[in-house]
């Protein structure tokens, strides 16, 4: 070798530096080197177990002669081996050695080397024996003398030629296989053996399913094993997720990885292009390959030989001429019928995007995962449809069906004007319907018919879809939510029909709400996701067709809540006080409707009768023996109190027409009827059955059984409810008692201030008397902080409480006259009053004497009915 | 996974022999004989960067070499000291300063017996050490290094009676490179077995500098690390002037 430093004038084509002359070889050495250290096998020697020495195996294999070690990979070692007998070289694979330790692991092994022993094709590297020796599981292969893909790759890149050339031969071994039932399981480069002549071979059928087993791999740890086993970026997504339901078409999609890696040096991960954009390819191998690399398996080619035969036709008949006539191109999502029909279809806004592209003499569906061709001939089918409105109302698809490799299929796909969503698709799909007609007319070809609608996924399977989707899925999980509503507050009045209108209603109005915000919430979501045209336009229908209508629906309820509460006798809102009360039921259905507030709970026991509704009061003071009444009303209804049915025996009708409505034409038993004692039970009996039947009818009153003496202890607590901001529950028992019979138990139901006479001189109640009812409650119910309130009230007159004040309006609007024996029953009442209040000051404020009339100093013992607890 | 070279994992390498002898053993000698023998160049070339001529180089050499290989010359080899070329460069440098010394005494009358001088003693600095001067000596032990693997492949293509197909597919021993096309015609093989043909040949390339490389080690050393110096040392030689010489670069 020459000393002398000259250049050999070659350049490194590698690092571009010049080689000298008398560098070795004249090759740069550098380069040469670099190469050298470069790792010829899969694994790199710093993670390799260390295998067993050439001189343990030859001790384990008597019979042979271990020639070398001639690879260690995560599936065990392999070594060169001849046999003594009749000098035939083999390769030799010995399993990690702890799984020979496994029961259970050999007999699996031995199952399947049986299996594997009987495949026998050109194309797969043969296995000769099997067993276990010296502690060893081990298969006795075809010994091949040459490179595996992987290697062969960095020997020199696969040119597409080449790759095609292997696909045919790799699918023949892959056939085989399957159609003995044997799966792979782990295609990948490294599997890949070319021999000598270059003849490629897959080794390692099954390898990976006997390993990959988790009980066996539970013995292994990562060092002994190498290496996972499986390879992530060739296994199929079910191989990864389900991987006991893996069948041969997961060996499709590993080949399909290896192609991919062939044709272009990089592996298919996540957002992969098409081959033809990394390679100069013809573009209908991007469609063999995505199709191989599908997620779902049903769109993979379904054996080995269709993708074979699919390679051999690209080769037997010529790429596509360039396109003649300009192109048409637009973003587009595809979807299929099959998806469509499905419940997730229902859900998927935004499927597959990618472009649509419309050359001359062909279809073109390109996303970065999914490549679909379609030359014109192929279609067999074009229509117009439209998405589930479920979620994307209105938008349209053009249906395209067509033959690829013998099969019929379908996509649906929706041409849009951006990628950011699909608010701009409406009119494209008719006009890119329109564009391929023209294109398949142009090309001389028959005129495509349209696509039978059910066979779009617009069957009747999807109209029940979308029905129970739209209708009775979210009925039906209002109504579970309002039943379970209506089980935690226990009570409702009017029965189990009326609870279930409640319910029924709620989830009505509560799924029309549900819906249009659903709506609206997809069309925002558009909006934002579109940004370039047609703002105005998506702004105007979200306005128009979503934020209108929910207005529009809370408008009603938003009026009601804020209007103070009219008496529902006001025949000019007798309408409007039913739409009231639909909301009103809405409103408090999680607020126990109809039961009876806590501060009324306090003047006895109630019960419900749950047949008719019938909330029933048996309170009765001992001490006041003619007081208890039936009071009958239905509270949704705005109707009041009809008879006053005393303990005595007898019945006070005390307003006619209001009873008649409410008992729809029955007569009430006649006025001032006087029933012996053991008549009074029959005769609550007789109204409870009453109130069964009117229940069963489908019109159940809620009746209120309760002592006539407390009809202004109801009306104070509805005063007491308003002051605490609670309006709903004060007009529910306003409507519960009546409020002509409120105002007759506080003095006869006309002007707020009435004149009476009492123990010869005449009263007139003040506002400051209805404080001082008050304080008679409050003295009652023995509270003394409501007490302490009533009176403090009192003090302040000078400043009248705006709440009483609503309430006091709402007092005068109750009509004068209805009770000609007010006075009457009012000294009763006044007598109880000026006995509950003990304060001086409270009588002075509570009768105001009027000027001319002797004064009365005269109390009146005998009406009291109770001591005041203080 | 297919070599077909002899396993060199567990055969001793020529180095290994040497340093395991301590002594003047027949066997050591032949190996480190061997080891001179193919490490000839880098002495050579060492010599004359210091400015000898050629003959003069070539002279200095075989007596480097006849020094070195005098019995007690082995068994001062160091198992610490590592690999045989840092061994000899140590070597060479002490030869060269007692060589000069003795020229120098032999002027001013010489006959003085001069000391042995033991390899790697720490109190006696050995021949300044410069870092081009270590750099440039293992870039050509590096070349040689290649250009010994390189005559084995080529011997056993050849043995073979596959001569061509060597010479054919040495350019891709670099990397990718040329026209797999026509070579595979000029070959008479398939692409497919190109490729079979050009991973072996790579394979037994690497396997050829390895084993090279481990004769040169001491034993359970890692060939790997040293081969990554070597590639260290090419690549910064690259882009110094001490290899093809500063005016020939332009």
């Amino acid at each position: 070798m020459s000393v002398e430093t000259e250049r050999s004038g070659r350049v490194c084509p590698h690092c571009a530096t010049p080689i000298p002359a008398e560098a070795p070889g004249q090759l740069c050495a550098r380069c040469l080197l670099r190469a050298a250290a470069t790792e010829t096998d899969a694994i790199p020697s710093q993670q390799r177990p260390s295998p067993p020495s050439i001189a343990e195996v030859a001790a384990a294999f008597p019979g042979f002669e271990v020639l070398s070690l001639a690879g260690v990979g995560g599936m065990g070692f392999v070594y060169r081996v001849r046999n003594r007998i009749d000098g035939r070289e083999s390769a030799l694979k010995l399993l990690p050695a702890a799984l020979a330790g496994t029961p259970a692991f050999v007999e699996r092994f031995e199952r399947e080397a049986r299996t594997l022993a009987r495949l026998h094709h050109p194309n797969i590297v043969a296995v000769h024996g099997f067993g276990r020796a010296a502690g060893f599981c081990y298969l006795l292969m075809e010994f091949i003398d040459g490179a595996n893909l992987r290697q062969a790759m960095r020997s020199s890149r696969f040119n597409p030629a080449e790759t095609l050339a292997l696909v045919p031969q790799l699918c023949d071994a892959l056939q085989y296989a399957h159609s003995q039932d044997v799966l792979h399981r782990d295609i990948k480069p490294e599997n890949i053996l070319l021999d000598p002549r270059g003849i490629p071979k897959i080794a390692d059928f099954g390898i990976a399913k006997l390993l990959g087993d988790r009980a066996s791999l539970d013995h292994l740890t990562l060092t002994q094993t190498g290496q996972r086993v499986g390879t992530p970026h060739y296994m199929a997504p079910e191989q990864i997720e389900r991987p006991d339901s893996v069948d041969h078409r997961a060996d499709i999609y590993s080949l399909g990885v290896v192609l991919y890696e062939l044709l272009t040096g990089e592996l298919p991960l996540g957002r992969f292009p098409a081959p033809s954009l990394k390679a100069a390819l013809d573009a209908r191998i991007d469609d063999i390959v995505f199709r191989a690399l599908s997620k779902e398996r049903e769109l993979r080619q379904q054996s080995a030989s269709q993708v074979r035969h699919e390679v051999e036709s690209l080769e037997s008949t010529p790429p596509t001429p360039p396109p003649a006539s300009p192109s048409r191109t637009s973003a587009c999502c595809v979807t299929t019928p099959a998806h469509l029909q499905s419940w997730k279809g229902h859900f998927h806004a935004f499927p597959h995007h990618g472009s649509l592209r419309l050359e001359a003499g062909q279809l073109v569906f390109a996303s970065p995962n999914q490549c679909w061709t379609v030359t014109l001939d192929r279609i067999t089918g074009l229509s117009l449809g439209q998405l589930p409105w479920f979620v994307n109302p209105g938008i349209e698809y053009v249906a395209v069906r067509f033959v690829m490799a013998g099969n019929e299929q379908c996509l649906l796909l929706t041409p849009h004007e951006s990628n950011r969503g699909l608010a701009q698709a409406r009119g494209l799909a008719k006009e890119w319907e329109t564009a391929i007609r023209d294109a398949v007319a142009a090309a001389g070809l028959p005129e495509v018919p349209a696509i039978d609608r059910a066979r779009l996924g617009e069957g009747p399977r999807q109209r029940l879809r979308t029905l129970a989707l739209a209708l009775v899925f979210p009925a039906i999980g209002v109504t579970a939510v309002a039943y379970a509503n209506h089980r935690a507050t226990a009570d409702i009045p009017g029965g189990e029909l009326q609870s279930m209108a409640i319910i029924i209603a709620s989830g009505l109005v509560g799924f029309v709400l549900l819906m249009l915000l659903v709506g609206l919430l997809v069309k925002v979501l558009h909006y934002f996701r579109s940004r370039s045209k047609g703002q105005r336009r998506v702004l105007r229908s979200i306005l128009v067709w979503n934020v209108l209508p929910l207005i529009l629906a809370l408008l009603p309820y938003l009026f009601f809540k804020s209007k103070p509460m009219a008496s529902p006798h006001d025949p000019e809102v007798s309408a409007g006080t039913q739409l009231r009360l639909l909301f009103r039921l809405i409103n408090t259905a999680s607020n126990r409707v109809g039961v009876l507030p806590p501060s009324l709970q306090a003047f006895g026991e109630t019960a419900i009768d749950p047949g008719s509704g019938v909330i029933f009061s048996y309170t009765g003071h001992e001490a006041e023996p003619s007081s208890q009444v039936l009071a009958f009303s239905e509270p949704f209804r705005g109707t009041d109190l009809r008879a006053v049915l005393f303990r005595d025996g007898s019945v006070q009708h005390l307003h006619d027409g209001a009873f008649w409505q409410v008992y729809r034409g029955d007569p009430i038993t006649e006025v001032g009827r006087t029933l012996p004692p053991d008549a009074f039970a029959a005769e609550i009996d007789r109204v409870l059955a009453q109130g069964r039947t009117v229940a069963r009818q489908g019109n159940p009153p809620a009746l209120l059984v309760l002592p006539v003496s407390m009809a202004e202890v109801f009306w104070m607590a509805a005063h007491e409810a308003s002051a605490e901001g609670k309006p709903h529950m004060a007009l529910q028992i306003m409507d519960a008692v009546g409020w002509d019979d409120a105002g007759m138990a506080l003095g006869g139901g006309g002007p707020f201030e009435v004149e009476f006479a009492f123990a010869g001189h005449r009263y007139r109640m003040s506002r400051a008397g209805v404080i001082g009812v008050r304080i008679m409650l409050a003295a009652h119910a023995g509270d003394v902080a409501r007490l302490q309130r009533a009176q403090s009230l009192l003090r302040n007159e000078a400043e009248p409480d705006p709440r009483e004040d609503r309430v006091l309006r709402l007092f005068e609007r109750s009509r004068p006259g209805d009770a000609p024996d007010a006075a009457e029953i009012f000294e009763v009442r006044l007598g109880e009053l000026l006995r509950a209040v003990p304060s001086q000051q409270v009588r002075a404020h509570v009768l105001r004497r009027i000027p001319g009339n002797p004064t009365a100093n005269a109390s009146s013992e005998t009406f009291l009915p109770w001591t005041p607890r203080l | 996974m297919q070599p077909d070279a002899p396993s060199p994992y567990f055969a001793p390498t020529r180095w290994s022999l040497v340093l395991r002898a301590r002594g003047p053993s027949p066997e050591a000698r032949t190996a480190l004989s061997d080891l001179c023998g193919a490490y000839w160049n880098p002495v050579f070339r060492h010599l004359k960067s210091q400015g000898t001529d050629d003959d003069t180089a070539r002279e200095w050499t075989q007596a480097f070499f006849t020094h070195v290989l005098s019995g007690d010359r082995i068994a001062q080899a160091d198992p610490e000291r590592g690999r045989f070329p840092s061994y000899l460069l140590v070597a060479l440098r002490r030869f060269l300063k007692d060589r000069r010394l003795a020229e120098t005494r032999m002027r001013r009358g010489g006959g003085i017996a001069h000391e042995p001088i033991e390899p790697g003693t720490p109190n006696e600095p050995a021949f300044p050490d410069t870092g081009s001067d270590t750099a440039r000596f293992d870039h050509d032990w590096a070349l040689t290094v290649i250009a010994r693997s390189l005559d084995a492949v080529a011997a056993d293509y050849a043995a073979s009676g596959r001569s061509s197909v060597f010479d054919h597919l040495k350019p891709w021993l670099e990397g990718h490179a040329g026209n797999p096309t026509s070579a595979a015609q000029a070959l008479g093989l398939s692409e497919g077995a190109l490729k079979v043909a050009i991973h072996r040949l790579r394979r037994r390339f690497r396997e050829a500098v390895l084993l090279e490389i481990r004769h040169t080690l001491p034993e359970n050393e890692d060939p790997a690390a040293e081969l990554q110096y070597l590639i260290e040392v090419l690549s910064s030689a690259g882009t110094a002037p001490s290899h093809t010489g500063p005016a020939s670069d332009r």
